[in-house]
Protein backbone atom coordinates (compact mmCIF):
# COMPACT_ATOMS: atom_id res chain seq x y z
CA UNK A 1 0.00 0.00 0.00
CA UNK A 2 1.16 3.48 -0.81
CA UNK A 3 1.99 5.68 2.15
CA UNK A 4 0.15 8.95 1.98
CA UNK A 5 2.95 10.84 3.61
CA UNK A 6 6.53 9.65 3.69
CA UNK A 7 9.14 11.86 5.29
CA UNK A 8 12.81 10.94 5.50
CA UNK A 9 15.53 12.79 7.35
CA UNK A 10 13.68 16.09 7.06
CA UNK A 11 15.79 18.95 8.33
CA UNK A 12 15.13 22.67 8.44
CA UNK A 13 17.41 25.19 10.03
CA UNK A 14 16.76 28.81 10.92
CA UNK A 15 20.19 30.33 11.24
CA UNK A 16 22.01 27.97 13.56
CA UNK A 17 18.89 26.51 15.10
CA UNK A 18 17.69 23.19 13.72
CA UNK A 19 13.93 23.29 14.10
CA UNK A 20 13.58 19.95 12.38
CA UNK A 21 16.57 17.69 12.68
CA UNK A 22 16.41 14.49 10.64
CA UNK A 23 12.72 13.82 11.13
CA UNK A 24 11.41 10.48 9.81
CA UNK A 25 7.70 9.88 9.62
CA UNK A 26 5.33 7.67 7.64
CA UNK A 27 1.58 8.11 7.73
CA UNK A 28 -1.01 5.98 5.97
CA UNK A 29 -4.50 6.68 4.65
CA UNK A 30 -7.69 6.61 6.70
CA UNK A 31 -6.33 7.99 9.94
CA UNK A 32 -6.74 10.92 12.25
CA UNK A 33 -3.29 11.75 13.52
CA UNK A 34 -2.40 14.08 16.37
CA UNK A 35 0.86 15.96 15.86
CA UNK A 36 1.60 16.84 19.44
CA UNK A 37 4.31 19.10 20.75
CA UNK A 38 4.64 22.19 22.88
CA UNK A 39 4.89 25.49 21.04
CA UNK A 40 8.15 26.09 19.26
CA UNK A 41 8.86 22.43 18.45
CA UNK A 42 8.39 22.81 14.69
CA UNK A 43 4.79 21.77 14.07
CA UNK A 44 4.04 24.75 11.85
CA UNK A 45 7.42 24.47 10.11
CA UNK A 46 6.60 20.86 9.35
CA UNK A 47 3.25 21.73 7.75
CA UNK A 48 4.74 24.59 5.76
CA UNK A 49 7.42 22.27 4.39
CA UNK A 50 4.80 19.73 3.35
CA UNK A 51 2.95 22.51 1.53
CA UNK A 52 6.12 23.72 -0.20
CA UNK A 53 5.79 27.10 1.50
CA UNK A 54 9.24 26.69 3.02
CA UNK A 55 12.29 25.05 1.54
CA UNK A 56 13.84 22.19 3.40
CA UNK A 57 17.49 22.15 4.37
CA UNK A 58 17.74 18.41 3.85
CA UNK A 59 15.72 15.23 3.47
CA UNK A 60 12.75 14.12 1.40
CA UNK A 61 9.00 14.71 1.57
CA UNK A 62 6.69 12.53 -0.48
CA UNK A 63 2.93 13.07 -0.51
CA UNK A 64 1.22 10.17 -2.23
CA UNK A 65 4.57 9.51 -3.88
CA UNK A 66 5.17 13.08 -5.08
CA UNK A 67 7.26 15.94 -3.81
CA UNK A 68 5.39 19.03 -2.62
CA UNK A 69 4.15 20.97 -5.64
CA UNK A 70 1.02 22.59 -7.02
CA UNK A 71 -0.15 19.10 -7.86
CA UNK A 72 0.09 17.84 -4.28
CA UNK A 73 -1.35 21.11 -2.98
CA UNK A 74 -4.45 20.42 -5.06
CA UNK A 75 -5.29 17.50 -2.78
CA UNK A 76 -3.85 18.71 0.51
CA UNK A 77 -6.01 21.09 2.51
CA UNK A 78 -3.89 23.20 4.83
CA UNK A 79 -5.47 25.24 7.58
CA UNK A 80 -2.83 27.65 8.87
CA UNK A 81 -2.70 28.63 12.52
CA UNK A 82 -3.35 32.28 11.68
CA UNK A 83 -6.12 34.13 9.90
CA UNK A 84 -5.63 34.43 6.14
CA UNK A 85 -9.00 35.66 4.88
CA UNK A 86 -8.19 39.30 5.57
CA UNK A 87 -8.44 40.38 1.96
CA UNK A 88 -12.02 39.19 1.54
CA UNK A 89 -15.03 41.34 2.25
CA UNK A 90 -17.64 38.71 3.08
CA UNK A 91 -18.03 35.00 3.74
CA UNK A 92 -19.43 34.70 0.23
CA UNK A 93 -16.33 36.36 -1.22
CA UNK A 94 -14.04 33.96 0.61
CA UNK A 95 -16.14 31.03 -0.64
CA UNK A 96 -15.89 32.27 -4.23
CA UNK A 97 -12.14 32.32 -3.88
CA UNK A 98 -12.06 28.76 -2.50
CA UNK A 99 -14.22 27.57 -5.38
CA UNK A 100 -11.97 29.24 -7.92
CA UNK A 101 -8.69 27.88 -6.56
CA UNK A 102 -9.67 24.47 -5.30
CA UNK A 103 -11.58 22.15 -7.61
CA UNK A 104 -12.33 19.89 -4.64
CA UNK A 105 -14.17 22.64 -2.74
CA UNK A 106 -17.68 21.51 -1.79
CA UNK A 107 -19.76 24.67 -1.63
CA UNK A 108 -22.88 22.93 -0.35
CA UNK A 109 -21.02 21.41 2.54
CA UNK A 110 -19.51 24.79 3.42
CA UNK A 111 -22.94 26.44 3.31
CA UNK A 112 -24.54 23.82 5.50
CA UNK A 113 -21.74 24.00 8.07
CA UNK A 114 -21.93 27.83 8.04
CA UNK A 115 -25.64 27.57 8.66
CA UNK A 116 -25.16 25.24 11.61
CA UNK A 117 -22.88 27.79 13.23
CA UNK A 118 -25.35 30.55 12.29
CA UNK A 119 -23.11 32.33 9.81
CA UNK A 120 -24.71 34.01 6.81
CA UNK A 121 -22.96 34.20 3.42
CA UNK A 122 -23.35 37.96 3.18
CA UNK A 123 -21.84 38.56 6.62
CA UNK A 124 -18.84 40.88 6.60
CA UNK A 125 -15.72 39.11 7.79
CA UNK A 126 -14.52 42.27 9.50
CA UNK A 127 -17.60 42.20 11.73
CA UNK A 128 -16.70 38.80 13.20
CA UNK A 129 -14.77 38.12 16.37
CA UNK A 130 -11.36 36.48 16.27
CA UNK A 131 -12.81 33.10 17.22
CA UNK A 132 -15.59 33.38 14.63
CA UNK A 133 -13.12 34.24 11.89
CA UNK A 134 -11.15 31.12 12.71
CA UNK A 135 -14.32 29.04 12.59
CA UNK A 136 -15.16 30.39 9.13
CA UNK A 137 -11.67 29.59 7.96
CA UNK A 138 -11.84 26.09 9.40
CA UNK A 139 -15.17 25.42 7.70
CA UNK A 140 -13.76 26.56 4.37
CA UNK A 141 -10.75 24.26 4.54
CA UNK A 142 -12.71 21.28 5.87
CA UNK A 143 -15.13 21.72 2.99
CA UNK A 144 -12.50 20.64 0.51
CA UNK A 145 -12.58 16.95 -0.42
CA UNK A 146 -8.88 16.51 0.15
CA UNK A 147 -6.75 13.39 0.52
CA UNK A 148 -4.82 15.00 3.32
CA UNK A 149 -5.91 17.69 5.78
CA UNK A 150 -3.28 19.55 7.74
CA UNK A 151 -4.94 21.44 10.57
CA UNK A 152 -2.58 23.66 12.50
CA UNK A 153 -3.98 24.31 15.99
CA UNK A 154 -7.60 24.36 14.80
CA UNK A 155 -9.06 24.59 18.29
CA UNK A 156 -6.88 27.32 19.70
CA UNK A 157 -9.47 30.09 19.72
CA UNK A 158 -12.79 28.35 20.22
CA UNK A 159 -15.13 27.99 23.18
CA UNK A 160 -16.02 24.49 24.45
CA UNK A 161 -19.38 24.31 22.64
CA UNK A 162 -17.83 25.23 19.32
CA UNK A 163 -15.00 22.87 20.04
CA UNK A 164 -17.47 19.97 20.08
CA UNK A 165 -18.96 21.14 16.79
CA UNK A 166 -15.53 21.34 15.20
CA UNK A 167 -14.52 17.91 16.46
CA UNK A 168 -17.77 16.53 14.99
CA UNK A 169 -17.04 18.32 11.72
CA UNK A 170 -13.56 16.86 11.57
CA UNK A 171 -15.01 13.40 12.20
CA UNK A 172 -17.65 14.00 9.53
CA UNK A 173 -15.09 15.12 6.94
CA UNK A 174 -12.91 12.14 7.53
CA UNK A 175 -13.20 8.77 5.84
CA UNK A 176 -11.30 5.73 4.66
CA UNK A 177 -9.85 7.58 1.72
CA UNK A 178 -8.26 10.50 3.51
CA UNK A 179 -6.10 11.40 6.47
CA UNK A 180 -6.33 14.29 8.91
CA UNK A 181 -3.27 15.55 10.76
CA UNK A 182 -4.12 17.88 13.63
CA UNK A 183 -1.38 19.75 15.41
CA UNK A 184 -1.97 20.91 18.93
CA UNK A 185 -0.38 21.52 22.28
CA UNK A 186 -3.77 21.06 23.99
CA UNK A 187 -4.10 17.31 23.75
CA UNK A 188 -7.26 16.95 25.80
CA UNK A 189 -9.30 18.68 23.08
CA UNK A 190 -8.74 15.94 20.53
CA UNK A 191 -7.71 12.95 22.61
CA UNK A 192 -10.78 10.85 21.74
CA UNK A 193 -10.69 11.20 18.00
CA UNK A 194 -7.08 10.24 17.40
CA UNK A 195 -6.05 6.99 15.71
CA UNK A 196 -2.42 7.77 15.90
CA UNK A 197 -0.18 10.01 17.93
CA UNK A 198 3.07 11.63 16.84
CA UNK A 199 5.03 13.63 19.38
CA UNK A 200 7.79 15.94 18.19
CA UNK A 201 10.77 16.77 20.35
CA UNK A 202 14.12 18.31 19.48
CA UNK A 203 13.26 18.29 15.79
CA UNK A 204 12.58 14.57 15.64
CA UNK A 205 9.70 12.19 16.12
CA UNK A 206 9.98 11.47 19.81
CA UNK A 207 7.15 8.99 20.03
CA UNK A 208 4.71 7.56 17.51
CA UNK A 209 2.02 4.98 17.96
CA UNK A 210 -1.60 4.00 17.87
CA UNK A 211 -3.50 5.95 20.49
CA UNK A 212 -5.13 2.91 22.13
CA UNK A 213 -1.87 0.97 22.16
CA UNK A 214 -0.11 3.85 23.89
CA UNK A 215 -2.91 3.99 26.48
CA UNK A 216 -2.42 0.27 27.16
CA UNK A 217 1.34 0.47 27.22
CA UNK A 218 1.57 3.46 29.56
CA UNK A 219 -1.69 2.93 31.45
CA UNK A 220 -2.29 6.65 30.96
CA UNK A 221 -4.29 8.96 28.78
CA UNK A 222 -2.54 10.47 25.79
CA UNK A 223 -2.83 13.80 27.57
CA UNK A 224 -0.98 12.40 30.59
CA UNK A 225 1.69 10.76 28.44
CA UNK A 226 2.17 14.11 26.72
CA UNK A 227 2.52 15.93 30.02
CA UNK A 228 4.99 13.34 31.23
CA UNK A 229 7.13 13.44 28.08
CA UNK A 230 7.28 17.22 27.97
CA UNK A 231 7.41 17.90 31.67
CA UNK A 232 10.62 19.89 31.50
CA UNK A 233 9.78 21.69 28.32
CA UNK A 234 6.29 22.90 29.06
CA UNK A 235 6.36 26.56 29.90
CA UNK A 236 10.14 26.32 29.70
CA UNK A 237 12.60 28.41 27.80
CA UNK A 238 12.97 28.58 24.03
CA UNK A 239 16.75 28.53 24.05
CA UNK A 240 17.59 24.99 24.96
CA UNK B 1 -26.77 7.10 29.10
CA UNK B 2 -23.97 9.35 27.89
CA UNK B 3 -20.66 8.10 26.59
CA UNK B 4 -18.14 8.95 29.28
CA UNK B 5 -14.55 7.89 28.90
CA UNK B 6 -11.91 7.46 31.55
CA UNK B 7 -9.39 7.44 28.75
CA UNK B 8 -6.52 5.68 30.48
CA UNK B 9 -7.82 2.35 29.20
CA UNK B 10 -7.95 1.84 25.44
CA UNK B 11 -10.97 3.71 24.15
CA UNK B 12 -12.13 0.77 22.04
CA UNK B 13 -12.35 -1.40 25.17
CA UNK B 14 -14.30 1.25 27.01
CA UNK B 15 -16.68 1.54 24.06
CA UNK B 16 -16.96 -2.24 23.93
CA UNK B 17 -17.96 -2.35 27.61
CA UNK B 18 -20.50 0.42 27.17
CA UNK B 19 -22.14 -1.31 24.22
CA UNK B 20 -22.18 -4.63 26.09
CA UNK B 21 -23.99 -2.94 28.97
CA UNK B 22 -26.48 -1.42 26.55
CA UNK B 23 -27.09 -4.87 25.12
CA UNK B 24 -27.46 -6.45 28.56
CA UNK B 25 -29.92 -3.83 29.75
CA UNK B 26 -31.97 -3.98 26.57
CA UNK B 27 -31.12 -0.55 25.15
CA UNK B 28 -30.01 -2.52 22.13
CA UNK B 29 -32.50 -5.43 22.27
CA UNK B 30 -31.81 -9.05 21.29
CA UNK B 31 -32.03 -9.52 17.57
CA UNK B 32 -32.29 -5.76 17.04
CA UNK B 33 -30.20 -3.80 14.59
CA UNK B 34 -27.22 -1.86 15.90
CA UNK B 35 -26.66 1.66 14.56
CA UNK B 36 -23.92 2.00 11.93
CA UNK B 37 -20.30 2.48 12.94
CA UNK B 38 -20.35 6.02 11.63
CA UNK B 39 -23.53 6.93 13.53
CA UNK B 40 -22.23 5.50 16.76
CA UNK B 41 -18.82 7.12 16.33
CA UNK B 42 -20.40 10.51 15.83
CA UNK B 43 -22.72 10.05 18.79
CA UNK B 44 -19.82 9.06 21.04
CA UNK B 45 -17.46 11.66 19.57
CA UNK B 46 -14.80 9.09 18.78
CA UNK B 47 -12.91 8.06 15.70
CA UNK B 48 -14.86 5.63 13.43
CA UNK B 49 -11.84 3.32 13.32
CA UNK B 50 -12.00 3.03 17.10
CA UNK B 51 -15.71 2.28 16.97
CA UNK B 52 -15.06 -0.30 14.26
CA UNK B 53 -12.59 -2.02 16.54
CA UNK B 54 -15.12 -2.21 19.35
CA UNK B 55 -17.67 -3.64 16.91
CA UNK B 56 -15.19 -6.25 15.69
CA UNK B 57 -14.67 -7.31 19.28
CA UNK B 58 -18.44 -7.60 19.75
CA UNK B 59 -18.46 -9.92 16.76
CA UNK B 60 -15.56 -11.93 18.16
CA UNK B 61 -17.42 -12.55 21.39
CA UNK B 62 -20.55 -13.35 19.40
CA UNK B 63 -22.63 -10.52 20.87
CA UNK B 64 -23.09 -8.95 17.46
CA UNK B 65 -23.56 -10.71 14.18
CA UNK B 66 -23.01 -9.12 10.82
CA UNK B 67 -25.64 -10.06 8.38
CA UNK B 68 -25.11 -9.20 4.75
CA UNK B 69 -28.66 -8.04 4.24
CA UNK B 70 -29.66 -6.44 7.51
CA UNK B 71 -26.39 -5.02 8.82
CA UNK B 72 -25.14 -5.67 12.30
CA UNK B 73 -27.60 -7.20 14.74
CA UNK B 74 -27.52 -8.13 18.42
CA UNK B 75 -27.27 -11.84 19.13
CA UNK B 76 -30.36 -13.86 20.11
CA UNK B 77 -28.26 -16.36 22.04
CA UNK B 78 -29.75 -16.12 25.54
CA UNK B 79 -27.16 -18.43 27.07
CA UNK B 80 -24.36 -16.18 25.84
CA UNK B 81 -26.08 -13.08 27.20
CA UNK B 82 -26.62 -14.77 30.55
CA UNK B 83 -22.98 -15.77 30.75
CA UNK B 84 -21.72 -12.32 29.87
CA UNK B 85 -24.14 -10.66 32.25
CA UNK B 86 -22.74 -12.84 35.00
CA UNK B 87 -19.16 -11.93 34.08
CA UNK B 88 -19.95 -8.22 34.29
CA UNK B 89 -21.89 -8.68 37.52
CA UNK B 90 -19.05 -10.65 39.09
CA UNK B 91 -16.59 -7.93 38.13
CA UNK B 92 -18.84 -5.26 39.63
CA UNK B 93 -19.26 -7.22 42.87
CA UNK B 94 -15.51 -7.77 43.12
CA UNK B 95 -14.93 -4.04 42.72
CA UNK B 96 -17.55 -3.37 45.36
CA UNK B 97 -16.08 -5.84 47.85
CA UNK B 98 -12.66 -4.36 47.30
CA UNK B 99 -14.00 -0.89 48.13
CA UNK B 100 -15.70 -2.27 51.24
CA UNK B 101 -12.43 -3.95 52.19
CA UNK B 102 -10.71 -0.56 52.01
CA UNK B 103 -13.27 0.73 54.50
CA UNK B 104 -12.44 -2.19 56.77
CA UNK B 105 -15.71 -4.01 56.19
CA UNK B 106 -15.83 -7.78 55.97
CA UNK B 107 -17.75 -9.59 53.27
CA UNK B 108 -20.48 -10.42 55.80
CA UNK B 109 -20.77 -6.76 56.82
CA UNK B 110 -21.05 -5.83 53.19
CA UNK B 111 -23.75 -8.42 52.52
CA UNK B 112 -25.83 -7.33 55.48
CA UNK B 113 -25.43 -3.72 54.42
CA UNK B 114 -26.80 -4.59 50.98
CA UNK B 115 -29.77 -6.32 52.61
CA UNK B 116 -30.42 -3.33 54.89
CA UNK B 117 -30.33 -0.85 52.05
CA UNK B 118 -32.30 -3.12 49.75
CA UNK B 119 -34.96 -3.42 52.47
CA UNK B 120 -35.15 0.35 52.91
CA UNK B 121 -35.59 0.86 49.18
CA UNK B 122 -38.57 -1.50 49.07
Amino acid sequence: MNDLLKIDNLTRTYGKKKVLDGLDLTIGTGKIVGLLAPNGEGKTTFFRLVMGLLTKSDGTILIDGQEPSEVTNSYVSYLPDHYILGSFHSIRGAMKHMKKYFSDFDEEKALSLMKRLKFKPNQRLASLSKGQKEQVQLILFLSRKAKLYLLDEPLAAVDPATRDFIVQTILGSFGEENTVIISTHVVLDIELILDEVVMLKNGKVHLQGEADELRSKYGMTINDIFKEEFRFVEGGSENE
Amino acid sequence: MPWAFKENRPIFQQIYDMIVIRILNGTYPMGGKLPSVREMAEEAGVNPNTMQRAMSQLEDTGLAITNRTSGRIVTTDEELLKRIKREYAVAAVEDFLQEMGKLGMSQEDAVSLIQDIGGEKK
